[in-house]
């Protein structure tokens, strides 16, 4: 008997976020690019990560960036 | 899943907010700030009480920063913020400015008092007609004249951007324009209903979610400036791939005080001061001149009370609700309050222009890709 397909996940907003990411095409390759220009940025900028930080490497610290960061998430750790 | 992120009130702020002057030389058609005709100032008094905590705080933080607000920050003068800067030591000063009272004097105060710019720009002319000189001229000019003094004298700037009426075909004309002013960051905020800013910001999400995936198709194309909302949702969205998303949320809400130019302390949003409410009072927590802003702070963090308490049950009522919490970590406090009119509420318009339909078009677009 044939394996059946695995129903795609369903698309409809607030079901299920977290499935529907892992579920969506075209994401993986679109975050490894982000990615690379995080590291690509930092490199420019010479940034290294502080042993021991937080700071996912690369993410531009926010008193570097924006005085008004707690318009978005209060503030990533 | 379920987010652990969020829980109550951390004691010790990252940073706080200080509103040197509550006037504006400006008079945007959406702006929420309700004094801002009025020149109140802040006296030195209170920047001192402010800098007896701050500076404790400073000390032990790798980084802290005093964000200079207003009003118009810069409408206080050189002397003035000079004055209001001097008791900090050991923080970062970052001041988010209309960049219209740029010139190659403020830039000496900039780079004299390493003070980090964040400007605000709608884009081209035509985007940008909302924000206007107190006599009803556009502003336009003398920002762009602002922005050329920065970049003349090599000065980093980020900008925040005002979007009112997002939808398709708007996104990529905008960034490119942005991107050619020479920002290190750019913020979008979709237009707000608060304070007394009382137009709707009630979209239809397609439209919204157009507007999002077209903007982060901009930012593919080019990413040589960091767009904030794109980027913050592409690392919610790879923490989820990695099997990581719980981690990503500060384990508790910074309290982020905002010092009102009297020395009153409104914890968590800004937008609040300068506002009464029939039932929350002033939405303040005490004063600098009567108590340390330590202890105002702390306080709240051990038992919170009034409006304060009722927005952290909001934050756990979306926590059980809401599929999105861990994107966004709760809806913000001023957008529940001048949506709904309470704090203990979940999802309001701002959550689905600007988190909801945000992530949906990122997502958008990686489909289309």
């Amino acid at each position: 008997m044939p394996e059946l397909p695995e129903p795609a996940a369903d698309q409809t907003p607030g079901v299920d976020l977290v499935a529907r990411i892992r579920a969506t095409a075209g994401l993986a390759p679109l975050v490894a690019e982000a990615q690379r220009t995080w590291l690509d940025r930092a490199a420019a900028a010479g940034q290294q990560p502080a042993e021991g930080s937080e700071d996912v490497p690369a993410w531009r610290a926010f008193s570097d960036a924006f005085p008004t960061f707690w318009e978005f998430t209060n503030r990533p750790r | 899943m379920g987010y652990s992120g969020m829980r109550g009130l951390a004691a010790v702020p990252s940073y706080v907010i200080m509103q040197p002057t509550t006037l504006c030389n400006l008079d945007c058609v959406y702006c929420y700030l309700p004094h801002r005709a009025a020149n109140r100032r802040m006296p030195v008094a209170v920047a001192r009480a402010v800098a007896e905590t701050v500076n404790t705080w400073a000390g032990d933080a790798a980084r802290f920063s005093v964000v200079w607000h207003g009003g118009e920050p810069l409408a206080a003068g050189r002397e003035q913020l000079g004055a209001l800067m001097a008791p900090f030591s050991g923080v970062e000063h970052h001041i988010q400015t209309n960049a219209t009272l740029i010139d190659d004097a403020w830039c000496d105060f900039f780079l004299a008092h390493d003070v980090h710019i964040g400007l605000s720009i709608d884009g081209p002319r035509s985007l940008t007609a909302g924000r206007v000189l107190r006599g009803g001229g556009e502003a336009y000019d003398r920002i762009v004249a602002g922005i050329a003094a920065l970049r003349r004298r090599s000065i980093e700037f980020a900008i925040l951007t005002v979007v009112s009426d997002p939808g398709p075909g708007i996104a990529a004309p905008l960034y490119e324009f942005l991107a050619g002013l020479g920002p290190t960051v750019i913020g979008v905020n979709l237009e707000e209903q608060e304070g007394v800013n009382v137009r709707s910001n009630a979209h239809d999400a397609g439209r919204v979610r157009a507007f999002w995936s077209e903007l982060t198709a901009a930012w593919r194309r080019d990413p040589r400036v960091e767009v904030r909302e794109v980027e913050w949702a592409l690392r919610f969205a790879g923490a989820v791939l990695a099997g990581e998303a719980d981690d990503l949320l500060p384990r508790r809400h910074d309290p982020i005080p905002t010092i009102c130019h009297d020395g009153r302390v409104v914890l968590l949003s800004p937008e609040l001061a300068g506002f009464t409410s029939q039932q929350y009072g002033d939405f303040t927590s005490g004063s600098v001149l009567d108590t340390s802003l330590a202890e105002i702070v702390a306080a709240q963090a051990i038992r919170p009370t009034g409006w304060v308490a009722e927005y952290l049950d909001g934050v756990e009522a979306c926590r059980a609700s809401c599929e999105y919490f861990g994107f966004c970590g709760g809806a913000h406090a001023a957008n529940r309050y001048f949506e709904q009119g309470r704090f203990n509420t979940t999802q309001t318009r701002h959550c689905r222009n600007s988190r909801i339909s945000l992530l949906e078009g990122v997502l958008d677009h990686a489909r289309a890709s």
